[in-house]
This record gives structure tokens, C-alpha cells and sequence, in this order.
């Protein structure tokens, strides 16, 4: 589970994060929806402990700067970050040997998953950046993390891999585990979301459920337009 | 065109007002430095010579002005040449390659960008003013003139190997032409002067007796440096001044009016079609800003580039250890030798022909002054090295922030990955100091430890700046960081002066900075960690 409290993030004078809560339990995918300067790769940078804020997060219970935490959680960037010099399977078992994993066969697995067998000796200055991408998926399901953000994981990959892709996040909310994902893709996102929080200016605007409720009036689409260009249907 | 420009500048200096502080200090330093050889040189107050006083050799200062002028040029030509058209941003790209500017105005625009470039080398050539002075007794009025002239030297050839380079932006082979124009002119020069030297020093003996000092003279006098196009050219108006002769001075300033005339001419007539390069650099400068900006800083150093995986594997090392095994095999793989840093390696091939040429000449009749000047030298090269090295590199991606380990590990991990390369270097360092400053097997390995103390606190002094300032730009951020580092590893030397000045034993100088140099660690290592705790990436 993933409980966002209270955070705020700022730049100087500039509120990138302003008072955010929400809450993705487990076998949930949440989605961080909103246009490019909304405040999304904040939060999720601010979840992987990667930035300073006010306000707390806890991941499964933990403080997410704390050990356990960092244990439990995956976390795919915006930008891959390989290093040039290292293969890709040397990446995968270096994230293997770093998180402690036992079982050498999930490496192959995920190797083979994303079809990157056969290249796992290119070195990471080799690799296109959709095939970074992929590696940086990988390294970050390695330890089977029970919290995985992915903040916008579709730009750059080729077709098969966001279909692979789109099936993991079908396979961890299976599992049981807390998904979030950030895109201002709204195409992108289709069905497999359990709730999506729509961001605007450091803030969430609105919150919808994927309830599948006939009785609902408003597609996410239409809501999206709506928060942003400010377009209200009479 | 220029006001549209003119008022970009003015927005931008406006927004970050902070950086004419930095830029003030650094202009303070960089003053003192400058003044450095008048403070040496400053009589006792019985009015006798002082110790540190560095008897002023023309010839000498003639020649180093020489080759430091022509190394600039070169070095500034044939890396225009190879950018080209560097310098745009994809901000260029949109609004100035797409709005009503000519071709030409564009590339100067770029081209002016790059000034920042030849600031940083002058800067970092006017830091070495004590070893200058130290080698050759300059005056401040010499050392103020020769980075004036090797700023001139150093934006000429970059304007001019920018303009070459764009020209020939879309044939390889053109440019590959060029390049071995270049060549030969050096190739040329360098042989000639080689001829030169045998012909009136015929044997080894007599090169022996001359010593480095007496070739750099004899390079100074030499046709070959005033003739040589650019730096040579620019070095005959104060090879003139200095030894009074009006025919170099006005010489050197014809041929130097004349080749920015020529460039000038050039970049008004030429037809310069370089915009689909210009945009492939713009993409490239700006995928390496957002991967700066999501926290990546790409490995791009030469090292880099040469690296091919071969049958080296990763060691054992699990938890915090697995970024030790990954250091250890980059390494390899960047060197063959997992203990060799080539970077360190190279700047003590620096260090020993430096020494090499100060030793020919001891200063007063003792080593002191050499041995200050290989110790001044070691550090300033070291603090280049590892103040950038793999460690630092490693707090700009976001793996050490998520490994579940105790920060302190993952950081103590990173370290122990540089001991091989720092231990290595260190017995470099005293291996030097016993050949080329007569140190004795105590001294050396005593030297060697010092060195390794002041390696790891180069390392956590630039992490530590770093962090504090992550808002500079990354020239900016070197300098800053330069000076972070020598400031603390200043701070460490003081006792080690001051056991030096009252024991007069060098081992005892030396294991006192080593001693406090660990205590300093034992402070900057924990405030360290906390970065690694608590980050902003």
C-alpha cells in the first residue's frame, strides 16, 4: 500500500506538489494523470525518496526513506538510467546482488520477457532509448517490489514492449501489488486502472474510480478536458 | 538580429543575479593568483632577497609563452574543427534558425557561447600561476599578458576551427582534410624545431647540459614558434615587448590583425550550410539536459567511449558490495587494469616531465621549491580526478538513493571502489618523489599515504559541493567545485606546514596531514551519508 500525506513540494517560490494526499492499496493501479508541469514526476520522485518535501509517505507502512521501504519498492524513471560501461545483464545482476535476490532464473525471465536475451551483451551507451527504457523496467521488477511507480513508462517503447508492459501491470495488480502510474497519455492508460487522480498545478483536481458504473455520466476523457481547459458542460 | 540576442543575454543574467557573486570571487581568487609572483617575490623586511623569490629568466618565460599560446590555439582549433557548430541549443534551433538571422550570424552567436569554454581554460591556467612562477620566475605583468594572449590565442582558434568545421560539416572526408592540414602544420613545426635543437645541441650530453628549461628558451628563439600560425602570431607581441624588439611586436601585431580579419572575412563570405548538424547537436546537448535534469549525468568521458566489454565479469559483492563490483569492473573495462585511473595515470606522465624540467634547476641551491611545486601539482591534478571521478558520478543516477542498505555502507562501498586506483596513484606519487626530488623510502611511502588521505577528501569535498550547490550550471559547478576541494584539502595542509617549518622532517609533515586529512574525512564522511539519506536528485 501506498499513502501519500499531506505533501508539498517546492521550487523556491514555484509549488510543484501543493498539499497532496491519496492513497493506492494494494492490488490497486493508480494513475497520475495530467498535462506536461502538473506536479506528476514530483510526486512520484518524492516517493522513491529521491527529493526533500514536506508531508509524509509511507510505502506498506514504512517511511519511504527508511530501509524497508526502499525493500519493497520499484521504481521505473522518466529518463532511463544506465551506465554506459555496464551490459545489460550486468545491470539486472547488479540490481539482483544490490536488492539481495536469491533466485537467479527471475533475471532470464525478465530477459526473455522483453526480448532482450539477445542483446544482454550490448553495453548500456549501445542501447536506443526505448531499449534503455526496457532495462530500467527490468531492473526495477527484479526484486519483485510490492509498491512499483512508473512514471510515464510508454514513451519510447515500440509496440510489443508496451503491450508487455500493459500486461505487467495487469500481472501486479493479479499479485496483489500497489501500482502507480504516471502519463499524460490519457490514450494510453485504457481499462487496467483502478483509480485515477487528475493533476493540475501541483494539485489533484478531481478523483475518478474505474467502477464500471453505467450510471456514470462523465467519461475519464471527458473529465480530463474539462479540469484541463476549463471547459464545464452545462 | 543583435538586440534580439542582446535582450536574451540581459533576461538570463537577470534571473540568476548569484552568479555574478560566484563569478565575482572566482575573478578575486583568480586576481590573487595572478598576483602571486609580485607576493613571492617581495623582499624581507631587512630588505634582503626573500627565500621565495624566483630570479626572472626571459628566455624562458619567451618560450613558455610560446608553447602555452601555440598548445591553446591547437588544442581550442581542433576542437572547433570537431564541434563545428556546436554551441546551439534546440532553443537556437527553433528560434534563430527558423527566425530572420543569417546563417553566419547564427554560427557566431554559437560560436560566442563556447567563450565560457575558453574562460574555464584560462581560468584554469591562471590557478597555475604558483607553478608558472615556480618554473620560470614570471613577473605578474608576464603572467597577466600571457593569459590575455592565451584567451585571444584560444578564441581565435576556436572561431576558426568552428568555421572550418561547419563548412565541412556535410563531407567527412573535407573535414578529415583539414584536420591533416592541421596536423602537418604542428608536425611540421614540432620536427623543424627538433632539427633545429640537434643541429646546434649534437648530443645527448649537450641536450643533457641545456636541460628542459634551456629547449623551452631555445623553442621561444626558435622560427618555428613565431612562425606558427595563430598562437606563434599572437606571442611575437609580447615576445617583442619583453625583449625589445619592435620588428616581433609589430610583427605579431599585423599577422594577429590580419588572421581576425581573414575570419572575420570568412564568416561574412563563405556559404555555410551546417543546420542539419546544428539540430542533430541540438538533440543531442538536449537529451544530455534532461537526463541532467531527471538526475542522470551520462558517463561521457573519453574512458567511456573506449570501453568494450570483454572477458572481464563481475565480482563477488552483494548488498552495498555489488556497487564496489560494478566500480571494480568499470574500471577494468575503462582501463584493462582495474587499479589503473587513466585520467591519474596520464596527469602523472604531466607531473613526472613537469618535475623533470623544474628539477634542472633547483631554486636557490635547495629542493624545497620543488618539492612544493610536486606537491601543489599532484593535488591540483588530483583534485581534477577524483573531485570527477566514478564516486561523484555515481550521486547523479538514482541507484545508491533506492538500494536498501545503511547509507553509510553504500557510501563507504563507493570509496573502497577508488582505493585500488587512489593506492596506485599514491605509489606513483611517491615513486616520483624519490626519483625526481630525492626522497628517501620513508618520505615516499609517508608522501604516498598523505596522498591517498587527500584523494578520498578531494572525493567528499566535491560530493559535498555538489549537493550544496546543485543550481550552478556545469562549468560554473566545476570551478566551484575546484575551488570546494582546495579550500579543504588547504585546511588539512596548514598543520602539516606547520610541523614541517618546526621538525623539519618530512615524514613526520607528512603523516600529521594524513592524520588530519582522516579526522576531516571522519567529519565529511557522515555529513556525506546524510546526502545519500536525505537527497535532492
Amino acid at each position: 500500500m501506498l499513502v501519500v500525506n499531506g505533501v508539498t513540494k517546492k521550487y523556491k517560490k514555484f509549488v510543484a506538489n501543493d498539499n497532496l494526499s491519496f492513497t493506492i492499496g494494494d492490488g490497486e493501479v493508480g494513475v497520475l494523470l495530467g498535462p506536461n508541469g502538473a506536479g506528476k514526476s514530483t510526486i512520484i520522485k518524492s516517493i522513491a525518496g529521491l527529493l526533500k518535501y514536506q508531508g509524509s509517505i509511507e510505502i506498506d507502512k514504512y517511511d519511504n526513506h527508511s530501509i524497508e521501504a526502499k525493500r519493497k519498492l520499484g521504481y521505473i524513471p522518466e529518463i532511463p538510467a544506465l551506465y554506459d560501461t555496464l551490459t545489460i545483464d550486468e545491470h539486472l545482476e547488479f540490481i539482483r546482488r544490490a536488492y539481495r535476490v536469491e533466485d537467479d532464473s527471475v533475471k532470464e525471465r525478465l530477459l526473455d520477457r522483453f526480448e532482450l536475451t539477445d542483446k544482454c551483451k550490448k553495453m548500456g551507451k549501445e542501447l536506443s532509448k526505448g531499449m534503455q527504457q526496457k532495462v530500467s523496467i527490468c531492473c526495477a521488477l527484479m526484486h519483485d517490489p510490492s509498491v512499483v511507480i512508473f512514471d510515464e513508462p510508454m514513451v519510447g517503447l515500440d509496440p510489443h514492449a508496451i503491450k508487455e508492459l500493459k500486461l505487467v501491470f495487469h500481472e501486479l495488480k493479479e499479485a496483489g501489488k500497489t501500482v502507480l502510474i504516471s502519463t499524460h497519455m490519457i490514450d494510453t492508460i485504457e481499462d487496467y486502472w483502478d483509480v485515477v487522480h487528475i493533476m493540475m498545478n501541483g494539485r489533484i483536481a478531481a478523483t475518478k474510480h474505474n467502477a464500471h458504473d453505467p450510471s456514470e455520466q462523465k467519461s475519464l476523457e471527458q473529465l480530463f478536458f474539462e479540469i484541463t481547459e476549463g471547459i464545464s458542460e452545462s | 538580429m543583435v538586440s534580439a540576442y542582446l535582450y536574451r543575454v540581459r533576461r538570463a543574467l537577470l534571473k540568476q543575479p548569484w552568479k555574478f557573486l560566484i563569478a565575482l570571487l572566482g575573478f578575486a581568487f583568480f586576481c590573487f593568483m595572478m598576483a602571486f609572483p609580485t607576493i613571492m617575490g617581495m623582499p624581507n623586511s631587512d630588505g634582503t632577497v626573500s627565500d621565495s623569490f624566483v630570479p626572472r629568466d626571459v628566455n624562458v618565460v619567451t618560450g613558455g609563452m610560446y608553447l602555452i599560446e601555440i598548445a591553446m590555439f591547437s588544442f581550442m582549433f581542433y576542437t572547433g574543427l570537431k564541434n563545428g557548430v556546436v554551441g546551439f541549443s534546440t532553443a537556437d534551433v527553433n528560434f534563430h534558425m527558423a527566425g530572420p538571422f543569417t546563417p553566419r550570424f547564427n554560427l557566431i552567436i554559437a560560436a560566442s557561447g563556447t567563450l565560457q569554454l575558453c574562460f574555464v581554460f584560462t581560468f584554469v591556467l591562471g590557478m597555475q600561476s604558483a607553478l608558472i612562477y615556480q618554473a620560470t620566475g614570471v613577473a605578474t605583468a608576464d603572467l597577466v599578458t600571457i593569459i590575455i594572449l592565451s584567451f585571444v590565442a584560444s578564441v581565435i582558434g576556436y572561431f576558426l576551427g568552428s568555421l572550418f568545421g561547419a563548412r565541412t560539416s556535410d563531407n567527412e572526408a573535407k573535414r578529415r582534410f583539414v584536420l591533416i592540414i592541421g596536423i602537418i602544420i604542428n608536425a611540421v613545426s614540432v620536427l623543424g624545431f627538433v632539427f633545429t635543437l640537434f643541429s646546434k645541441y649534437p648530443s645527448v650530453e649537450a641536450l643533457k647540459d641545456l636541460g628542459i628549461k634551456g629547449i623551452i628558451a631555445f623553442f621561444g628563439q626558435s622560427v618555428f614558434a613565431k612562425a606558427f600560425p595563430g598562437g606563434g602570431w599572437v606571442s611575437l607581441i609580447y615576445d617583442g615587448v619583453i625583449n625589445a624588439s619592435p620588428v616581433r611586436l609589430f610583427m605579431g601585431i599585423i599577422l594577429t590583425v590580419a588572421l581576425i580579419g581573414v575570419i572575420v572575412v570568412l564568416y561574412g563570405h563563405l556559404d555555410l550550410d551546417y543546420y542539419d548538424e546544428a539540430m542533430a547537436y541540438a538533440q543531442k546537448a538536449a537529451d544530455l539536459m534532461e537526463q541532467k535534469r531527471a538526475g542522470v549525468d551520462s558517463d561521457t568521458a573519453a574512458i567511456t567511449k573506449r570501453a568494450k566489454v570483454g572477458k572481464e565479469k563481475l565480482g563477488a559483492g552483494v548488498g552495498s558490495g555489488a556497487i564496489t563490483a560494478i566500480h571494480l569492473l568499470m574500471n577494468k573495462r575503462g582501463s584493462k587494469f582495474f587499479f589503473v585511473n587513466p585520467l591519474a595515470f596520464m596527469y602523472r606522465i604531466i607531473t613526472a616531465f613537469y618535475l623533470a624540467f623544474m628539477s634542472n634547476s633547483s631554486v636557490n641551491g635547495d629542493s624545497r621549491a620543488l618539492i612544493i611545486s610536486a606537491f601543489a601539482m599532484m593535488i591540483m591534478l588530483n583534485a581534477v580526478v577524483y573531485a570527477g571521478g566514478k564516486t561523484v558520478t555515481e550521486f547523479t543516477k538514482h541507484y545508491i538513493y533506492l538500494i536498501p542498505e545503511k547509507a553509510s555502507s553504500k557510501l563507504l562501498a563507493c570509496i573502497r571502489s577508488d582505493i585500488p586506483e587512489m593506492a596506485f596513484d599514491s605509489l606513483l606519487c611517491g615513486v616520483l618523489m624519490v626519483f625526481m626530488c630525492g626522497f628517501k623510502i620513508p618520505e615516499a611511502i609517508a608522501f604516498g599515504v598523505l596522498m591517498l588521505v587527500y584523494d578520498m577528501l578531494c572525493e567528499m569535498a566535491a560530493l559535498l559541493v555538489m549537493k550544496i550547490f546543485p543550481m550552478l550550471g556545469r562549468y560554473l559547478l566545476m570551478l566551484v567545485r575546484y575551488l570546494g576541494v582546495m579550500i579543504v584539502v588547504g585546511l588539512a595542509s596548514v598543520p602539516l606546514v606547520v610541523v614541517l617549518v618546526i621538525t623539519k622532517s618530512l615524514v613526520a609533515a607528512c603523516f600529521t596531514g594524513a592524520l588530519v586529512g582522516a579526522v576531516l574525512l571522519s567529519i565529511l564522511i557522515p555529513i556525506a551519508s546524510k546526502v545519500v539519506e536525505r537527497v535532492e536528485l
